[in-house]
């Protein structure tokens, strides 16, 4: 079931592929191609339980002052 | 990229309530009770009240740029590169808003309606509904409100009718017990959720919406409305469920639905607000993909924004599979950095942009 998904969108993803190169639009195209493999790269991995690094983590990290210093304000 | 769609006020005052309404409906009872206790109601009324104060401020905003729309404002303040960049950011906070969110309707549908159902395929198809109509376009989602808004209230006001009979004013007793305190807290954190992601709507409007006048006290009627049915439902819950058993549960609103009992002839209610929360949320996720988009293919100079649509729907998906390991991740992570992460992009951003274009005399063009 697997296979056949993912066959099923990297097909689409040709396809859309193929309509923007005959139209011309290169920096739309490359925009279409980027997104779909970060897109595609994350639910293999995820699909296969290989861990991805969290975005939220990364949000975590840069306001941990702040919600310290407000935790700190409302305890 | 231009945008040449339009809307009608009377269109974008209902995106207002049904954003507004959006998650908190099945949401807020829970988290504050959890802050505030039996004074729960009372936090949702003061989270209106800021609520209104900073829907001022965003109204401010649309005045100062009034042909404008986020990424031209973020341009032409903050320069082209910087503004640019800002304007990223801003499309990163959509994307990651629209992938929680569809995280919360997954995981609703799982835990409590489909519990055999891959988590992966509800997000494909939920997701699925939501490309078509960005596709579609903003036009052909506000129609879809309009068509849909009526079903919406009669579905909420359905429960909460039938509700009342349940109510016993003695949870809510005795008022203020835990000082104000608990219920600024609670209603800060529930400003963070419902209102301040309001901010998306500012790629719509006011450059989309056509006939202007008397804006604000149009859009703080539609708040209003809005906050009126979030303070009726947490009142509701927790005057019937109690504080102990709204805070623990993650959807108290359902809850409700599914204990009422009118005479035992109108029983498990429960997919009513299921139903009507499914509208809401699909309202509320289409804005926030819809600004991701939009952002994206502006900041990018892009033809047309619907060539990336579909793999940012996909991009999407993909979030939601890792934003949130867990219930208690979820969370905590909402507790702890939600309120930062909106603050940030839907008070500091708008108001740097507002006081650096008051300084340096910008006014909105294009």
């Amino acid at each position: 079931m697997w296979a056949i998904s993912f066959t099923a969108l990297l097909i689409w993803a040709g396809l859309g592929i193929k309509k923007l190169h005959s139209t011309g639009l290169w920096k739309d195209l490359i925009v279409y191609a980027c997104v779909w493999a970060v897109a595609m790269t994350i639910i293999t991995l995820y699909r296969f339980h290989i861990p991805v690094p969290n975005p939220l983590d990364g949000i975590s990290y840069i306001y941990q002052p702040l919600s310290k210093l407000y935790q700190q304000l409302f305890s | 990229m231009e945008l040449n769609e339009k809307i009608t006020l009377r269109q974008f005052n209902l995106l207002i309530i049904l954003f507004t309404i959006g998650t908190s409906i099945l949401l807020s009872p829970a988290s504050l009770a959890a802050y505030a206790g039996n004074d729960a109601w009372l936090s949702a009324i003061l989270s209106v009240v800021i609520g209104l104060v900073i829907l001022v401020f965003f109204w401010s905003v649309s005045r100062q740029f009034p042909t404008s729309n986020l990424v031209d404002i973020s341009e032409q303040v903050l320069g082209k590169w910087l503004g640019k960049l800002a304007a990223l950011l801003f499309a990163c906070f959509s994307l990651i808003s629209a992938a929680t969110v569809l995280w919360v309707i997954g995981n609703f549908l799982v835990t409590q309606i489909m519990p055999e159902t891959p988590m992966m395929f509800l997000h494909f198809l939920l997701m699925g509904s939501v490309v078509y109509g960005v596709l579609l376009g903003i036009e052909v989602i506000c129609r879809t409100v309009e068509i849909f808004f009526p079903y919406i209230v009669t579905l909420l006001l359905i429960i909460y009718i039938f509700s009342v009979p349940s109510i016993k004013i003695e949870h809510i007793q005795p008022m203020l017990d835990g000082g104000f305190k608990p219920i600024l807290e609670g209603a800060i954190f529930d400003t963070s959720v419902s209102l301040l992601p309001l901010i998306v709507l500012f790629m719509v409007f006011p450059k989309l919406v056509t006939n202007k006048k008397r804006v604000l006290p149009k859009v703080m009627v539609s708040y209003l409305i809005a906050g009126t049915f979030i303070i009726a439902i947490t009142f509701i819950t927790i005057t019937v469920l109690g504080v102990e058993i709204t805070a623990n549960q993650t959807y108290p609103t359902y809850v409700v639905a599914k204990s009422l009992n009118v005479e035992g002839l109108i029983q498990r209610a429960e997919v009513v607000i299921a139903v009507s929360w499914l509208l809401t949320i699909f309202f509320k996720l289409s804005l926030y993909f819809y600004a991701s988009v939009t952002v994206l293919a502006q900041v990018l100079n892009l033809n047309t924004y619907r060539t990336i649509t579909v793999p940012m729907g996909m991009l999407t998906v993909a979030l939601s599979l890792i934003v949130y390991p867990s219930t208690t991740y979820a969370n905590e992570w909402n507790e702890s950095t939600w309120l930062w992460f909106a603050l940030t992009f839907g008070i500091v951003y708008p108001l740097l942009l507002s006081l650096i274009g008051r300084v340096l005399g910008i006014k909105g063009k294009k």
